[in-house]
């Protein structure tokens, strides 16, 4: 297997997820709350391929993501990468690695992220952000970010590990945990 | 040795990508960059997969988004019989008061929609973001679309234009909390400012006289005041509070969009020459006791450069 096919497979699995985001549920809202897969995408490379690789992923899906929507372009780029990269570390600090961390922690990463979110748009100027409906937001963002983290964890790590597993013709790359 | 440079790397990873967000944001809004056209190429590359997909998957997404809103639905069906039984009671009323309205919007010489070219748009997509609320619409810059022009629908206000490229446009709505518009409550002289207060909320009301004559049923329309990018005369909400706060000597008015934005299928965009050059809705301050902040409130940030005349479809 071509060990470089990790950034295509990356690639179609980003590609899956965005179409599912925005031409699915954009017209599935919950309580009118739309889920955030893209979020979830980052926070779950995080947990399976390491921070640092968890961290590009979040900023290139939430870059995308932004792409579409009429929000502050980079923010939720900045968010995204921050968080994934924290929730891989707490990850990676859990030795061994627990079964339930994974959605566990793409759901508290997804809350956080939320509220980070329109905490640093309320930064930036845009009004009515910060109100108890955000917790509401943050809670449906985390529920269907966790329902899909396992699956997702699966696609991700045939993205991320399977593909760069080391063979008996070629090392692993540097910098991908596995 | 190598688990401490790789977490060094890890981290020199991350501020390159946090420097990185700093820099996209900054661009953004500052305006004028090349993001902003950048979003409208993507969106116009993106349109023909997003309807094809939306297409196919809609049964099965209308079918869990009515799991969701069963309720909501099983409330609306209730609520649309008790209507019905009541608007036939009424119809001889209704004629009246229509004869009533014609009377008095003549009388005040509102410019109503009729004068103005319109274009008719179908709503293609919902916000893409749980922090704005905006509708995307199937029509562009290639219609006469253009940043800023007011979007009805059938009943009132739906919102304005913020962003467009050439085969699509995003309408922020009037529930939207960044969103205002200058409202005077018909026949009363009235006038406010309606502000949106987010998702399934009323709108929020600005008396500039707190002691105006404004009562619950009252229909608020747009105000039209100079400078504002909404003709007046168009139905926004009606009043379904007054209450006067008397420790701060103000009237918490609350108005009902006449238009439900949660369930739009079409809209119709003005043709009108009001423009605004940013993407981001700007926060509106908004000192009290001062008719023309009504006017500056739904106005749009003059432009900085002179923008194309809008053709009429």
């Amino acid at each position: 297997m071509n060990l470089e096919s990790h950034w295509l497979r990356g690639a179609a699995v980003l590609a899956i997820i965005f179409i599912l985001q925005d031409a699915v549920l954009n017209g599935l809202r919950i309580d009118g709350i739309r889920p955030d897969l893209l979020l979830g995408l980052g926070l779950v490379a995080a947990l399976v391929a390491g921070p640092e690789l968890g961290a590009v992923s979040a900023f290139i899906a939430a870059t995308v993501g932004d792409l579409l929507v009429n929000t502050p372009f980079g923010l939720s780029s900045l968010v995204a990468c921050i968080v994934a990269f924290l929730v891989g570390s707490i990850q990676q600090a859990l030795s061994p690695t627990q079964r339930w961390s994974i959605p566990v922690l793409t759901g508290a990463g997804s809350a956080v992220g939320v509220v980070t979110w329109a905490a640093l748009a309320t930064v930036l100027g845009l009004p009515g952000l910060l109100h108890p409906h955000l917790a509401l937001i943050a809670g449906v963002v985390a529920v269907v970010n966790v329902a899909v983290s396992l699956p997702m964890a699966r696609a991700l790590r045939w993205a991320f590990v399977a593909a760069t597993r080391p063979t008996a013709t070629s090392p692993a790359p540097r910098g991908l945990a596995g | 040795m190598s688990v401490a440079r790789r977490s060094t790397r890890s981290r020199f990873t991350l501020v390159v990508l946090i420097l990185l967000s700093l820099t996209f944001i900054t661009l953004d809004l500052r305006g004028g960059g090349p993001i902003p056209s950048l979003r409208g190429k993507v969106r116009d590359a993106f349109a023909p997969i997003q309807s094809a997909v939306s297409s196919l998957t809609s049964p099965v997404t209308d079918f869990f988004q009515g799991v969701f809103d069963y309720q909501e639905l099983r409330d609306d069906n209730t609520r649309l019989r008790a209507q019905l039984a009541a608007a036939s009671a009424q119809q001889i009323e209704d004629q009246y008061l229509e004869q009533t309205n014609k009377d008095l919007t003549d009388l005040l010489k509102l410019d109503f929609v009729g004068d103005i070219p319109t274009v008719a748009a179908r709503v293609i997509a919902g916000s893409g973001s749980n922090f704005q609320l905006t509708i995307v619409i199937d029509r562009g810059e290639d219609a006469g679309v253009l940043q800023g022009m007011p979007v009805v629908a059938g009943t009132g206000l739906v919102g304005r234009v913020i962003a467009t490229s050439a085969s699509q446009s995003t309408v922020l709505l009037l529930t939207d909390p960044s969103a205002s518009v200058g409202v005077q409550f018909a026949p009363t002289p009235a006038i406010g400012v309606a502000t949106g207060q987010g998702t399934g909320r009323q709108l929020s009301v600005t008396l500039i006289d707190p002691n105006a004559p404004v009562t619950v049923g009252t229909v608020a329309v747009t105000s039209g005041l100079a400078g504002s990018p909404y003709p007046s005369g168009i139905p926004v909400g009606t009043v379904t509070s007054a209450v006067m706060d008397a420790g701060v000597q103000a009237r918490d008015v609350t108005l009902a969009p006449v238009v439900d934005v949660s369930r739009l299928s079409y809209v119709d965009v003005l043709i009108s020459t009001a423009q605004t050059p940013s993407t981001h809705p700007t926060p509106t301050t908004l000192p009290p006791g001062n008719v023309s902040a009504a006017a500056a409130a739904s106005s749009p940030t003059p432009s900085p450069t002179p923008s194309p005349a809008p053709s009429r479809r």
